[in-house]
C-alpha cells in the first residue's frame, strides 16, 4: 500500500488528508474519496498534502477535476502544507496558479492569507 | 522483476552502465520502478530536483506506455547511464500501435520534466518512449 487517504469535517471544511505516493494504480482511491465529499451542497474541499510524497499527472488531473466541480456547485478547494515535490511538478505544469495554497493547515482552516491564491480559472 | 546490469565500459567520457529491468506490466510495479530510477539517478550525481523530475518523468512515460500493454505481458526499462546524461528507453507489448497524444496532459508533464522524449514504434506490436536527462541542464522557461 502506497497510499492511505482520510477524509473529515472540520469547521466548514472536508479535510481530505493524503498519505503516501499517488499515481495511476491508486487515482481511483482519490477519485472515490473525492466523489463522496463533493456529495455536499456548498463543498469546501481542502487536501492536507504534508504527508504525501509524490502526484503525477493522473492525481493532478483528479485535484484538478475537484477544484472545478466544488466550484461549480458554489464551494471551493484548497491545497495546504505541499511538500517540494509535488510543488515543484505544480509548478512546472503551471498549476499551482490553479489552486489556493496555504503553509499550514491552520492558516487554510482559519480562512487567512494564502501563500499563494488562485489566479486562474479552471 | 528481473534487474540485470552490463558491465560498465569505461569511455572517455566517463561511466556508460546499462541497468535493464523487466516487470510486470501492470501500474502496481510503477513504485518500484521509481525507486530503481531514483537510486540510479543518484549514482550520476544528479540533484535532488532533476531526480524527481527523473521519477516522475519515468512513472508517466510507464504510465502512457501500460495503457495499451497487452496483459499478462511485461514492461521492460532500459537505463543507460553515461557521465552526464540517462536515456530511458521503457517498452511494452502491444496490439497494434497507438502513439502517445501528444496533447495529452501525462505528455506534457513528460516534456516539462525530461530534456529529450520520444514515442517509437519499431515494430507492429511494440511501443517504446525514450527519455533523456542531462545533469544541469537548462530547463526552458
Amino acid at each position: 500500500m502506497t497510499l492511505e487517504i482520510s477524509r473529515e469535517h472540520r469547521n466548514d471544511f472536508t479535510i481530505i488528508t493524503i498519505v503516501g505516493e499517488v499515481d495511476k494504480t491508486e487515482e481511483a482511491m482519490l477519485s472515490a474519496q473525492i466523489d463522496e465529499a463533493l456529495t455536499a451542497a456548498r463543498p469546501r474541499l481542502l487536501f492536507d498534502l504534508s504527508s504525501m510524497d509524490f502526484i503525477d499527472s493522473s492525481g493532478l488531473r483528479l485535484l484538478v477535476q475537484a477544484s472545478s466541480r466544488a466550484h461549480r456547485c458554489g464551494g471551493s478547494c484548497a491545497l495546504c502544507c505541499l511538500n517540494p515535490v509535488p510543488r515543484r511538478i505544480m509548478r512546472l505544469t503551471g498549476l499551482d496558479a490553479a489552486f489556493d495554497l496555504y503553509p499550514t493547515l491552520g492558516a487554510a482552516l482559519a480562512k487567512g492569507r494564502p501563500e499563494s491564491a488562485a489566479s486562474v480559472e479552471l | 522483476m528481473t534487474e540485470h546490469t552490463e558491465a560498465p565500459t569505461v569511455g572517455m567520457g566517463g561511466i556508460r552502465d546499462v541497468v535493464s529491468v523487466r516487470l510486470p506490466a501492470v501500474s502496481a510495479y510503477l513504485s518500484v520502478l521509481r525507486t530503481a530510477t531514483a537510486g540510479l539517478a543518484a549514482r550520476l550525481d544528479f540533484t535532488l530536483d532533476e531526480i524527481e523530475d527523473l521519477r516522475i518523468a519515468v512513472d508517466e512515460a510507464c504510465a502512457m506506455l501500460l495503457t495499451q500493454a497487452v496483459p499478462g505481458t511485461d514492461l521492460t526499462a532500459e537505463f543507460e547511464l553515461t557521465g552526464q546524461e540517462m536515456q530511458v528507453r521503457v517498452e511494452v507489448s502491444t496490439v497494434g500501435t497507438a502513439l502517445p497524444k501528444r496533447d495529452e496532459f501525462a505528455w506534457m508533464v513528460l516534456t516539462a520534466l525530461a530534456d529529450d522524449v520520444d514515442a517509437v514504434t519499431d515494430s507492429p506490436d511494440r511501443m517504446a518512449i525514450v527519455l533523456r536527462k542531462r545533469r544541469g541542464a537548462a530547463r526552458p522557461a
